[in-house]
């Protein structure tokens, strides 16, 4: 049997520039086995035609690598912050069938460009306020790198794979716009670089750096940020373990220990 | 680099004092003001007189401003500031934490409310215990006053249990999930166990006859 | 006044002739498509090959030479390959000391892999995840150098034109801001294009929506050579996808995965059968003309389609999880089954331009201050690149070209900072006028779909297997494509962050390096590494043995053939029968 009579529904929230006022609409696109929302933003771009017919300009969106490793494509696809790209539509049709819209919004906590496309610079610019990096003395050889426990390396590698998507600040109740706080993974960043045999080096500049206007005291514990993880970095591990850091450097900071 | 300033930033500082003030003294207070209170299940007199007993402590009205009264005030104040600043995600996030960081927000804009009335009601507009005890009795005989006091003791003891349980977060002293998962769960044990207490007491004071 | 450079393109090789232009002192604009952490690197997967011998195998850096112009069937030039291979262990350990997160043996050293076209452990990873590692370390250092000022992103920004003087010398460029769409001036004494490989032309490859080739194909417009276009990388494993065909790293063979399929009902383990020296782990070139051929040619697809199974299913599941964990995850999120448990569907996709932007051994192009590095370059692969050597030359090109830009800029006598405004002004206002035609374009085709058009003609007939009249026919068809260009609908009407302009222009760039690829393949009647005529099924070093140059004019490229320097070995035969 073929599947020519199968449509989604999908209902994105569009903007035109930044300035101008959100607004809703739908798409009706034929349904194909193995799609997922990016290629069906692609549908609609190679035909910008809306539900009810009319001629529309077609829905900009962010997209690059399509593997969930660039995170580029971050959205909020019915309800939850994730990437477009391994939004599959069996798996959301499977879950809530044929007929419901799906939903598509820009991310909310940050500057929308135009329809799905955010700004998300703060993030990165947080990533230089708590020194988001190794100081190496130049990029020159200077033979052999430090060793490194496999056990240590492999906990740090699960950091490492954080895309700054912005899951996790999305969906924190304690990142938005009354607030200044970093935002989840910066904490895990610092965590990281921390556990680094050289990196170890500048910890407590990182620390210090977490511990500024915005850092770590504003997290609020509703533990979000792990749940929407699309990588499933132990955020809240981070910002506990970080917790007893700070806490002693404080004390030592105080008391001029 | 060298050159770069100390500066101590002042939000971290205070969000740490606030979390401790939290448990020492306001936690402390709470559960010490169940335990004596705990006195009214015995009977009238046995409440009168351990109320009695510690209102004629020396220096009560010192220790009262200084460990209870400044504590309550600072955390509140600041506390309102941090309610102010969060965003409540009601739907969005059906997550047993996040669905525990909103009551722990909303508890403690009941618990101000209540405590604000509570000081007024029990320190201010009534002279002696007698006093006091017949006019709680008075408020909890009716089903409304009744719900309205339970609701706001309730809140107090839940804003205290949680608050527990993200204190050893912010504290550094739980790390990981399963941990953590096992300190929320003794954390509202210890929440039911104390609500179920001051369920009791209320209706022993409800009970009094006036 | 103070010397400035443009990079464009923010993945490896960019990043890296930044770090080294900041480090001689010269600041430099950044500028890139994308916020730079997202830059294509990110998807490299199995690692990066340096001879570090830590496994007691007696590896060497002449056996990873060796070994790399073979791979590349002897169309390297060979003194920039042995830099490469040379300078392999001292990157790796300066990507190591600045964090980069490789996996490591219970000494705490770096851990090997085995790959492609190789039989000694040479390939340093990280989980599979090593392009975004390497990418994320780059990073994070040349975020320090924007953090003290020396280094200035333009993230959301594209490269439009090089600014060529009336000496025929680059001095800046042009580029377009994609939301505002602000056309802007950029002026600098050098400019290094680090834009990566042009996968998009192909419609579906395992490339991400940026490589697009649109940068590399201007300054092939603006009179830089183009090389070697015809020697396209298909990779043997990727995963069939309806918006791309994403990549199953060769590290999955390298660590024991084997390729099978049905025959006579009995699983058939081809590879292994055909080539039993390197069995799973023989080139890419040779291992995807094997799948086509059990496919296409022998109809022996699983389940009567064109794929076939990669198998880790017989190996232990924690050791997969460590070792290959980022590619188990991409195939299950994508495909849905675990291939822990049952094998995955695999099928050849087009992956790695070998060829690209002509240089010299100091990356600069044929115009004086302009420079390329990375993947858009062509000079270190030949006619095939060998699995983990891309990640390797898009550093070691970084570290090559940046130092060469900044040794240029100390002999330029006027900075461009000193230059008058008006050959600035010409090149910015010739750009509006261009950017206005293309918003203006009111035919009746919508552009995203004559794209889809481009890629099946090209995945068609340029592909794994090449004819000389499939070759003929589809430049006709590109030729045709080129008018039709000019007849697209122009379908956003938003004069903010409008996609679809860009996109046109893109393509009109893609278009022309289609042509490109086309008839530089149709002009080598050899087969030789990736490109395979059937028609010509050997090699042929008497008239080919020679670099492949082409140059625009505007009927269409002209092309001259280039010696290709060989040396330090002597070409032999290419074979991966035999056992070694």
């Amino acid at each position: 049997m073929r599947n020519e009579e199968k449509y989604i529904t999908f209902k994105i929230k569009r903007r035109d520039k930044p300035e101008s006022t959100p607004y809703w609409e739908e798409f009706r696109i034929p349904y194909k086995p193995n799609m997922n929302v990016v290629s069906s933003l692609m549908e609609i771009r190679k035909n910008p035609v809306n539900a009810s017919g009319h001629k529309v300009n077609p829905v900009v969106f962010e997209c690059n690598c399509y593997e969930e490793v660039c995170g580029a494509c971050t959205m909020i696809i019915n309800g939850t912050p994730r990437q477009a790209c391994s939004a599959l539509i069996d798996e959301i049709i499977g879950k809530h069938g044929m007929e419901r819209p799906i939903t598509l919004q820009p991310l909310t906590k940050f500057p929308v460009i135009r329809d799905l496309m955010v700004d998300r610079q703060i993030m990165f610019d947080y990533l230089k306020k708590v020194k988001a990096w190794i100081p190496v003395d130049g990029s020159f050889g200077l033979g052999r790198g430090p060793r490194y426990d496999e056990r240590k390396r492999s906990a740090a590698y699960q950091i490492s794979r954080c895309m700054t998507c912005g899951c996790c600040a999305e969906a924190c109740p304690s990142f938005n716009e009354r607030s200044d706080f970093m935002g989840p993974h910066v904490f895990s960043q610092v965590k990281m670089f921390n556990m680094h045999p050289l990196g170890l080096m500048q910890k407590e500049d990182r620390l210090k750096a977490i511990m500024s206007h915005g850092g770590i005291q504003d997290c609020g514990n509703a533990q979000n940020c792990v749940r929407v993880c699309p990588k499933s970095i132990p955020l809240t591990r981070s910002i506990a373990e970080l917790n007893l850091d700070v806490n002693l450097l404080a004390i030592k900071r105080i008391f001029k220990w | 680099m060298a050159k770069e300033k100390e500066h101590l930033h002042s939000d971290f500082y205070i969000r740490r004092f606030h979390s401790i003030l939290g448990i020492i003294p306001i936690g402390i207070f709470l559960c010490l003001h169940l335990t004596l209170n705990s006195a009214a299940i015995i009977g009238p007199e046995a409440w009168a007189s351990v109320i009695n007993g510690m209102r004629s402590m020396p220096f009560i009205i010192l220790a009262e401003i200084t460990l209870i009264a400044l504590p309550i005030l600072f955390h509140a104040i600041y506390g309102t500031y941090v309610v102010y600043v969060s965003d409540m995600h009601f739907l969005q996030y059906q997550y047993l934490n996040n669905w525990m960081y909103i009551l722990q927000r909303v508890t403690a804009i009941i618990t101000l409310i209540f405590v604000i009335y509570h000081v007024i009601f029990v320190r201010i507009i009534t002279e002696t215990t007698m006093d006091v005890m017949a006019a709680m009795a008075n408020v909890l005989q009716t089903p409304l006053g009744f719900v309205l006091e339970l609701i706001g003791v309730w809140s107090a003891i839940y804003h205290f249990s949680n608050g527990l349980f993200t204190f050893l977060i912010t504290w550094g002293v739980l790390h990981g999930e399963r941990i953590q998962k096992l300190f929320s769960f003794l954390t509202m044990m210890l929440c039911a166990a104390l609500c179920l207490l001051s369920l009791i007491i209320l209706i022993r004071i409800a009970m009094m006859p006036i | 006044m103070n010397p400035k450079a443009v990079v464009v393109g923010g993945g490896l090789a960019g990043l890296m002739s930044t770090i080294k232009l900041v480090e001689r002192g010269i600041a430099v604009d950044l500028i890139s498509l994308v916020p730079v952490k997202r830059s294509h690197s990110v998807c490299a997967q199995g690692g990066i090959n340096a001879a570090l011998n830590t496994k007691g195998e007696g590896d060497s850096v002449d056996q990873h030479f060796y070994d790399t112009i073979y791979g590349g069937d002897f169309l390297a030039s060979q003194p920039p390959v042995r830099g490469m291979v040379d300078a392999a262990p001292e990157l790796i350990y300066t990507f190591d000391r600045m964090g980069a997160n490789f996996t490591r043996t219970e000494e705490g050293l770096l851990d090997l892999r085995l790959f492609g076209g190789v039989k000694k452990r040479r390939t340093v990873f990280a989980g599979a995840t090593t392009g975004q590692q390497l990418e994320y370390t780059l990073d994070e250092q040349v975020r320090r150098h924007e953090d003290s000022g020396k280094v200035t992103k333009y993230e959301g920004w594209e490269f439009l034109k090089a600014v060529i003087d009336g000496e025929g010398v680059c001095r800046g460029c042009i580029a377009q801001n994609l939301a505002t769409m602000e056309i802007r001036v950029f002026r600098a004494d050098v400019v290094i294009i680090a834009t990566g490989g042009a996968g998009v032309i192909y419609g579906k490859s395992t490339n991400s929506s940026i490589n697009t080739g649109s940068a590399a194909s201007i300054v092939y417009q603006q009179g830089a050579a183009y090389a070697n276009a015809e020697f396209i990388q298909i990779h043997p494993t990727a995963m069939l996808g309806d918006d791309k065909t994403r990549l199953m790293s060769e590290s999955a063979r390298g660590e024991g995965g084997r390729v099978w399929t049905y025959k006579d009902g009995k699983p058939w383990y081809f590879l292994e059968e055909m080539y039993p020296g390197y069995g799973n782990l023989v080139p890419r070139d040779i291992a995807s003309r094997a799948i086509h051929k059990v496919c296409v040619e022998m109809g022996l697809g699983i389940d009567g389609k064109n794929q076939v199974y990669l198998d880790l299913s017989h190996l232990d599941k924690d050791f997969l999880e460590r070792r290959l964990g980022g590619i188990i995850e991409i195939y299950e999120k994508f495909h849905g089954d675990d291939p822990k448990k049952v094998p995955m569907k695999i099928y050849p996709g087009i992956h790695y331009f070998m060829g690209g932007v002509h240089v010299n051994w100091h990356h600069m192009t044929s115009i004086p201050g302009l420079f390329a590095a990375g993947e858009c370059d062509y000079m270190y692969h030949g006619a095939n690149r060998l699995g983990a050597n891309s990640l390797l030359s898009a550093a070691y090109s970084g570290t090559v070209c940046g130092p060469a830009a900044a040794d240029y800029i100390a002999g330029l006598g006027k900075l461009a900072a000193e230059e008058d405004g008006s050959l600035y002004e010409t090149y910015r206002q010739k750009e509006v006028a261009y950017d206005d035609y293309v918003r203006k374009l009111n035919g009746d085709e919508n552009p995203f779909v004559l794209h889809q058009e481009m890629g099946e003609l090209m995945t068609r007939n340029v592909g794994i297997v090449r004819y000389n009249k499939d070759l003929t026919a589809a430049d006709g068809e590109l030729q045709r494509f080129m008018e039709r260009w000019h007849r697209l609908a122009m379908v956003d009407s938003n004069v903010y962050s409008n996609q679809t302009v860009m996109f046109v222009k893109q393509l009109k760039n893609m278009m022309e390096l289609a042509r490109v690829i086309t008839i530089s393949a149709l002009n080598r009647d050899e087969s030789r590494g990736a490109h395979y005529k059937p028609e010509f099924p050997e090699r042929n070093d008497k008239d080919y043995l020679k670099t492949t140059k082409a140059f625009y004019t505007a009927d269409g490229p002209r092309f001259e053939w280039e010696e290709v320097n060989t040396s330090l070995l002597e070409p032999v035969k290419r074979t991966y029968g035999g056992s070694k």
